[in-house]
């Protein structure tokens, strides 16, 4: 217990002047117990957002929120310097993508490591659908991609499909969380459907918490496909899917 | 408000993926909104809070890391921050106290009941009725309204010294009293 130490509360409460704020945070890298304390509150409070009562959101605010990022000065990764000038300034550093909290090894280590070497990397900020867009680091290109969107019946699934390019193979990776839950013999099958023709494109078994991911050789796509969906199968890689669709979109 | 793919999204509109963004905002207009009203009590500035929440996750101003805890309690903290930043700045708790009005719990009916969190929000409710008055104005003080130490000392004429041991007894009271309603835990 330093002098320092009686500033936790006001440090969590933001009343501390900018001289005692950095003194404090400086503290706090060396206070174990400031920083077990500082933890416990965080967690102790986590719940008491909760009880605001659901308040009508003004219609007009969306489009105010929207409007402000319109008006701000364009990213930082900007198409006209290299990516090496802008790659310090962008604010994502490696580590933010983990939040993937996946309980076991069910998403393929390939799927894993694509999903995160593409979402953290900083050049993806210029993607554009129309361009191939380069990825640092590696060879990895990122072609296209799309979020899908849930059917009626699985509101709460979201999905993400990209066409993936890794040296000389390229890969369809569809990653999904909070699937409905499916009976024993079924799984998800994912499709690409060019017009009305649809082929399968893998398919998995999702985890206890409704997540999956599976990726699939793009080779073996044929035709000019647009549209990835998901349903819900008995069997994997039919022909044709016989369950319903679960999400969809355009790519 | 069980949304395991906040990550993703949050990665994604972090490389500057408009659709995920909005995704997002989607995904949390109505509590961030809910929420910066009942710390602000001002539609205006709760609006502002929003926007500014909002704004600063796009360009990368606010950046969230998985050793934060969760996405939605980082962008709750985020919000919390912004909105008592707001409160201090209008110096509008120096001739508000209201320590009557401003009840942790707020006054039934106002409000209709169909909510999203309207399940996490009851079992949080009821654990906060079972706490001593003293205890949930120490939680109103303390967490909502922002209130230094020293001014929260004074509204519940405690001596400084003892300020934080009340407020974290009150919170792991009403901790335990969650538990036992039924296990909200929000990820
Ligand atoms: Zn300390």
């Amino acid at each position: 217990m330093t002098e320092q130490c009686v500033h936790l509360l006001d440090y969590f409460n933001r009343s501390l002047t900018e001289e005692e704020l950095l003194a404090f945070e400086h503290h706090l890298e060396e206070c174990p117990s400031c920083s077990a304390e500082l933890e416990e509150l965080n967690l102790l409070t986590e719940d008491l957002p909760y009880l605001a009562d659901e308040i009508e959101v003004p219609s007009t605010l969306k489009a105010k929120v929207f409007a402000a990022i319109d008006e701000q000065p364009a990213s930082v990764v900007n198409d006209s310097k290299p990516f090496s000038t802008n790659v310090e300034e962008f604010p994502q550093p490696k580590k933010v993508i983990q939040p993937r909290k996946r309980k076991g090894p069910l998403v393929p280590v390939l799927a894993a490591a694509l999903v995160a070497s593409l979402m953290t990397n900083a050049y993806l900020a210029t993607m554009d659908d129309s361009a191939p867009t380069e990825v640092a680091e590696s060879d990895l290109q990122l072609i296209g991609k799309a979020l899908l969107d849930p059917q009626p019946g699985a509101d709460n699934a979201t999905a993400v499909a990209m066409m993936i390019k890794d040296n000389n193979e390229t890969v369809l990776l569809v990653d999904a969380s909070n699937l409905p839950k499916l009976k024993d013999n079924e799984l998800y099958q994912v499709w690409v459907i060019d017009k009305e023709t649809p082929q399968p494109a893998g398919s998995f078994k999702p985890t206890v918490d409704g997540n999956g991911s599976v990726t699939h050789p793009m080779d073996q796509l044929k035709g000019d496909w647009d549209t990835v969906a998901i349903t819900i199968e008995t069997e994997p890689n039919l022909p044709s899917p016989k369950g319903s669709i679960v999400l969809a979109g355009n790519i | 408000m069980k949304h395991t793919d906040d990550g993703t999204l949050y990665a994604l509109a972090a490389a500057k993926d408009r659709s995920a963004f909005e995704l997002l905002y989607d995904r949390y207009e109505k509590l961030i909104f809910s929420f910066a009203y009942r710390l602000t009590q001002d539609r205006e500035i709760a609006e502002e809070v929003v926007q500014d929440v909002f704004v600063k996750l796009w360009n990368g101003t606010t950046t969230y890391k998985e050793e934060k805890g969760s996405f939605s309690s980082w962008l709750l903290t985020v919000t919390r921050n912004k909105a008592i930043d707001e409160i201090r700045r209008l110096k509008r708790h120096d001739h508000e106290p209201m320590i009557e009005k401003d009840s942790l719990i707020e006054q039934p009916g106002s409000v209709e009941n169909t909510v999203e969190w309207g399940e996490q929000r009851n079992s949080i409710r009821n654990a906060v009725l079972e706490l001593k008055q003293e205890q949930q104005e120490i939680i109103e003080l303390f967490y909502f309204k922002g209130l230094s130490q020293q001014k929260i000392a004074d509204q519940c004429k405690l001596p400084l010294g003892t300020v934080k041991g009340r407020i974290r007894l009150a919170l792991k009271h009403l901790k335990g009293f969650i538990a036992q309603e039924g296990g909200f835990s929000n990820d």
